[in-house]
């Protein structure tokens, strides 16, 4: 497993506590407004 | 990469509402007037709406783009991005998610039909818990590899990520190699 590590918007860096069971690419997530 | 809509205001009115009535952090005017300066330095004429319209409808619209290819998907989605924030169209209105449909040889009778039947909603709904799952709350936000970035990023800090990613996808490629 991967662990995912989160960085805010502050650059400040935390675990998230999600892991993927493999190594995930580029996810972009955006709303339109 | 993938595109993962994410749509922050699920329970808001239809006909969305104004900037002033958006009570969130981080809003400036200051941060707006930097955007505006550095996308007109980059030769993106932005405008900033003063309002904010619900964004169902236009994420159900996009969703039309996925399915047709991911070239159909990238030219629908700058579309209607430039709507929005290039000319400050109403995104939220039927007319103009038509109108900028049909351009992108989309039929507005096929549209119709996928809004009318919510035919994404639960598509949408899984995307969202998708982020959620990742510990994110807001947009824009990335996955690159195993690092979660939160919030609009300057270009290095990004493009740092990227290169730390293709490292990484490429040692993993090499160990399956067998080294």
């Amino acid at each position: 497993m991967t662990d995912i590590v989160k960085t805010d918007g502050a650059g400040h860096e935390h675990a998230s506590g999600a892991t993927a069971p493999v190594t995930p690419r580029i996810l972009v997530f955006f709303d339109y407004a | 990469m993938v595109l993962v809509p994410f749509e922050l205001r699920p329970d808001m009115p239809e006909e969305g509402y104004p900037v002033s009535e958006l009570h969130i952090g981080g809003h400036s005017d200051r941060v707006e007037e930097h955007l505006v300066r550095i996308a007109a330095r980059d030769g993106f004429p932005m405008v900033v709406p003063g309002f904010v319209p619900k964004t169902h409808l236009a994420l159900s619209l996009a969703e039309m783009g996925r399915d047709r290819g991911e070239e159909a998907h990238r030219s629908l989605h700058a579309a209607i991005l430039g709507a929005y924030f290039g000319e400050g169209r109403d995104i939220g209105a039927r007319e103009v998610l038509l109108d900028v449909g049909s351009r992108e040889g989309f039929e507005t009778a096929e549209i119709g039909d996928v809004w009318n039947t919510d035919r994404y909603g639960e598509r949408l709904r899984q995307f969202r818990r998708v982020a959620v799952r990742l510990g994110i709350d807001g947009t824009p936000a990335a996955l690159i590899c195993n690092e979660i970035l939160i919030g609009a990023r300057p270009y290095q800090v990004l493009k740092e990520a990227v290169d730390r990613c293709l490292v990484t996808v490429a040692d993993v490629e090499r160990e399956a190699r067998g080294g």
